[in-house]
């Protein structure tokens, strides 16, 4: 079993290496076929300033050249100063964003984790009872509207209306700007999680083994958790992952909103703006999250269930 | 769940709340939170070429002259200099040759202007300022090494041609020391707007020490954190929360920081206009730079002492692709021309600046737009048009006789080109469709739409297409259009700002004037010696180009702008610079900031306000 598991880790670990260099590859690659490059401006640039740019980027060299140097900055996470913010190292740039990002959406993923477990479980016990019924039309809501609405109406109600919590991080200590982005963040995975847990629940709840423990005279709540709990957790720890690993990237719409400094927005800027080694930055900081959380999902999922091999 | 998230935030916002009440502090000190746009790309004097950044920057910095209002206008008075003058002299520039070396041109009548510095005058870590400063922050940002957009800023200066390489032997600019408070530079053409030159930004003298400290790898890197930022104007930077707020605080080595009122001033970074304007309305900021286009009526009536509309120079046009085939049976350029003409007489400025601008935009005539000056008195634009009586070049349409009038005229013009047109249903039954390209924005799509449709009504079709920003910008500066969304602000007070763009080599040469099929169409009349009669049959690098080159080489201030106006009649004759409005620049500022003034191109000015 452990030289099982030892030997799935490093299968998993070369083929995550494997991704990595395939989505930097294609992103290099389709970079190159966007019209447009980062010194197009409103107000044009001469030649001789664009080749002096070009020259001291190592832009005239051949594409080739410039793939190999990006893959070689790509495994060693170093990819040089943005062309747009200047004289700005592209990972002082991540780092510094994607701290806030990683704050809040690691709270809101534990919140969303928590209460959709609890409010999933607590619907599927009390199937079609009022509180089931009324989990189930917020849930849907929840998942049916667009961020940047429930965002705008988070922000005028409790920040400019109410004057809870400030609109803007600008010039205020504490966390007070940070409180309605993580519920904004949360909503989407909560109603979904939810959802996931109360399906599977309902389903757990049908199998012959729960009768069996119910059989043996074992109490409803250990039935539940020690029993039900466990295999109902199967869909949620797939979901999970991924999740985690976008909403720690943060959301654009989001940050927009509640003007807070996270990397969400680079995202998009950064390919507005032709800024290459940002738009690398960017997306293999996203690549790198992606392939580490589907990996521990993976993990986690095989360590709940054990029936499930590792080859 | 609802219940849980609500409870959770209230006792944590609780608790924040009584924090910030707790640490106010007892000092009175004048700050202002205001929020102009969002991270600037460079606050590297030299690098810089936004109008935010620019704000930021005559801030923090400062140059031989410095905007200041009086009375109800803005003067240009000095700020670092305490004295500069001007005499004629023997000015020698320098071109690139075919050879790859440097040719002498000698200018007889020349300008050599003598500044003498302020004396005491002090970088913000206490060093002084001296003539060397100058001498190198120029030649710094003169440079194409450097890669700076406004590098081309220089080029009135002689030697000010762009350094295309590192060698010693590339000529710096015509600078010279006298002493470490006085130095000359050298003008080949002495241009009536030295002195907005001289308070532009990238004119502004940066540290040399510091920035040969930091900028190590990469120029700019000592202008991106306050630790290094070594500022030589009324503030100094204090913090940079990158993507979140730059705060500046009072400079007290700033020669007239007694003047200086604001002790603070934070800009937030934001650009989204919704959260911009819930910031402003919570009271959290005190001025902000942008509005939602869809709020602008309802903040009009429910602010009317703090929504400000300021005149910009800017000007939002049409560019038609002067090579374009879509239009087959103007087959000649002088056909083109009058469809071009036609199409832009059908467009409805008057509804599109108050249905959706509605920003206060004014309806536009002309290419160069209100408020540039005019040595003859008044503005450029009192001057325009062919009669030069300020007519512009067609009606505004501002009453719906006048619209009505245009749109006859258009049809007109279509039909003397030879496209048909239906009495019974007044429709054109065979004007091709073309597509009308823009830029993706709601303003842009909304203009769009409208030119759509009214152009539908006259049975033409207009296809829409919209491109984010780089590909846009691409696609206009290749020319690979038929028909696309422009605007053009000025970067100084002076016509050259906006025609120079359309000489046949600018970059910005969207119309692709002068190239193409067009290098050869040689059906162009102007008055390119000023004697009076217009000389026929040019091409537009014989005519265009020449009255570019002319009024850029012209001392007279009163023979410069002939060209100038000359130059513009030309270009609104091909009907390939179709305007629709000059643009405003909206803002809203609370009412118990005073003091407070913008300028004409858009920057603000915090220094003298105070908060009551």
């Amino acid at each position: 079993m452990n030289k099982k598991l030892a030997f799935y880790l490093l299968k998993r670990l070369l083929l995550g290496v494997v991704t990595y260099l395939v989505v930097i590859s294609v992103t290099f690659w389709v970079m190159q076929f966007v019209p447009g490059g980062p010194w197009t401006k409103e107000r044009a640039m001469s030649d001789a300033v664009i080749q002096a740019l070009n020259e001291r980027y190592g832009l005239d060299q051949p594409l080739f050249i410039q793939y190999l140097r990006y893959l070689g900055r790509g495994l060693i996470f170093d990819f040089g100063v943005s062309y747009k913010y200047k004289g700005r190292e592209v990972t002082s740039i991540i780092f510094d964003c994607f701290q806030f990002s990683l704050t809040i959406g690691a709270i809101a993923a534990i919140l969303a984790l928590v209460v959709g477990l609890v409010l999933g479980t607590y619907a599927a016990t009390h199937q079609n009872k009022f509180f089931d019924r009324a989990i189930m039309v917020l849930t849907t809501a929840s998942v049916a509207m667009p961020s940047f609405v429930i965002s705008l109406i988070l922000l005028y109600v409790f920040a400019v209306n109410l004057s809870l919590v400030p609109t803007s991080p600008v010039g205020v200590d504490g966390i007070g700007p940070y409180i309605l982005p993580v519920i904004a963040e949360s909503l989407y995975p909560t109603a979904y999680i939810t959802r996931l847990v109360r399906s599977s629940t309902l389903d757990t709840l049908g199998q012959d083994y729960m009768r069996t423990a119910k059989a043996k005279g074992l109490a409803p709540r250990r039935i539940l958790i020690k029993h039900g709990m466990r295999n109902s957790l199967t869909p949620v720890i797939t979901y999970f992952g991924p999740m985690f690993a976008s909403i720690i990237t943060g959301s654009l719409v989001v940050e927009k909103v509640f003007q807070i400094p996270g990397i969400g927005r680079y995202f998009f800027l950064s390919i507005q703006n032709r800024d290459y080694p940002l738009i690398m930055g960017t997306t293999c900081l996203l690549a790198l999250l992606l392939i580490v959380f589907t990996l521990l999902s993976d993990i986690a999922y095989k360590i709940v269930n054990p029936r499930v091999d590792f080859d | 769940m609802r219940f849980k998230n609500k409870f959770m935030f209230a006792f944590l916002s609780a608790s924040v709340l009584s924090l910030i009440a707790c640490g106010g502090t007892a000092a009175k000190t004048q700050s202002l939170t205001v929020c102009l746009a969002s991270e600037p790309d460079s606050i590297d004097p030299a690098l810089n070429s936004a109008v935010d950044g620019a704000t930021l920057l005559v801030h923090l910095d400062a140059g031989l002259y410095r905007y200041q209002k009086v009375g109800n206008g803005l003067k240009l008075t000095l700020d670092l200099a305490k004295d500069i003058t001007k005499a004629t002299a023997r000015v020698v520039d320098h071109v690139p040759n075919a050879e790859g070396g440097w040719d002498e041109v000698v200018y007889e009548n020349g300008t050599r202007y003598t500044v003498t510095l302020r004396d005491g005058i002090k970088f913000s870590d206490g060093t002084p300022i001296t003539s060397d400063d100058f001498i190198y922050s120029w030649n710094r940002a003169s440079g194409a090494t450097l890669g700076g957009d406004y590098c081309y800023m220089f080029e009135t200066i002689a030697d000010g041609v762009y350094h295309e390489t590192d060698d010693e032997a590339c000529p710096s600019l015509a600078m010279k020391k006298i002493s470490d408070t006085q130095f000359t530079f050298d003008v080949m053409v002495d241009v009536p707007f030295m002195d907005q030159l001289l308070a532009f930004p990238t004119y502004f003298p940066v540290k040399k020490a510091t920035i040969d400290a930091n900028d190590t790898q990469e120029p700019g890197t000592w202008a991106t954190d306050p630790k290094t930022y070594v500022s030589c104007g009324a503030y100094k930077m204090t913090a940079w929360e990158h993507n979140s707020s730059i705060t500046l605080e009072k400079n007290p080595e700033y020669w007239d920081a007694a003047n200086i009122k604001m002790d603070k001033i934070t800009f937030a970074l934001s650009d989204d206009d919704n959260a911009i304007l819930a910031s402003y309305k919570s009271n959290q900021y005190d001025m902000i730079d942008s509005v939602p286009n869809d709020q602008i009526d309802a903040l009009k009536a429910a602010y009317p002492n703090e929504f400000v509309i300021a005149g910009q120079m800017g000007t939002y046009y049409i560019s038609f692709n002067v090579n374009s085939k879509v239009f087959a049976k103007a087959d000649t350029q002088e056909k083109a021309a009058k469809v071009r003409k036609a199409l832009g007489l059908f467009i409805d400025r008057n509804y599109i600046v108050k249905e959706i601008g509605k920003a206060g935009q004014t309806v536009a005539n002309a290419f160069v737009s209100e408020g540039l000056s005019d040595p003859a008195g008044g503005e450029f634009v009192d001057h325009n048009g062919p009669t030069g009586k300020g007519e512009g070049y067609y009606d505004k349409g501002e009453t719906d006789a006048a619209y009505a009038a245009n749109v006859a005229e258009g049809i007109k013009l279509l039909k003397e080109v030879g496209y048909a047109y239906d009495d019974a249903s007044k429709k054109f039954t065979d004007f091709p469709a073309f597509k009308y390209l823009y830029n993706t924005s709601t303003g842009h799509q909304k203009i769009a739409e409208n030119i759509r449709d009214t152009l539908k009504n006259h049975g033409i079709t207009v296809n829409l297409e919209n491109q984010e920003w780089a590909s846009f910008l691409n696609t206009r500066k290749e020319g690979n259009y038929d028909v696309a969304r422009n605007g053009w602000v000025a970067d100084y007070d002076d016509p050259s700002s906006y025609l120079s763009m359309w000489t046949t080599q600018s970059g910005n040469n969207d119309s692709q004037f002068g190239r193409g099929d067009h290098a050869n169409a040689a059906i162009y009349s102007a008055d390119t010696d000023l004697d009076g009669t217009k000389e026929t049959g040019l091409t537009w690098a014989q005519s265009y180009d020449v009255l570019m080159d002319k009024s850029a080489k012209e001392a007279d201030p009163a023979k410069r702008f002939k060209y100038l106006h000359a130059a513009e009649d030309l270009l609104m004759e091909t009907g390939a610079i179709c305007p629709i409005y000059y643009y405003t620049d909206i803002y809203m500022i609370k009412s118990n900031v005073k003091g407070f003034f913008s300028s004409p191109l858009g920057y603000k000015f915090f220094m003298y306000a105070t908060k009551e």
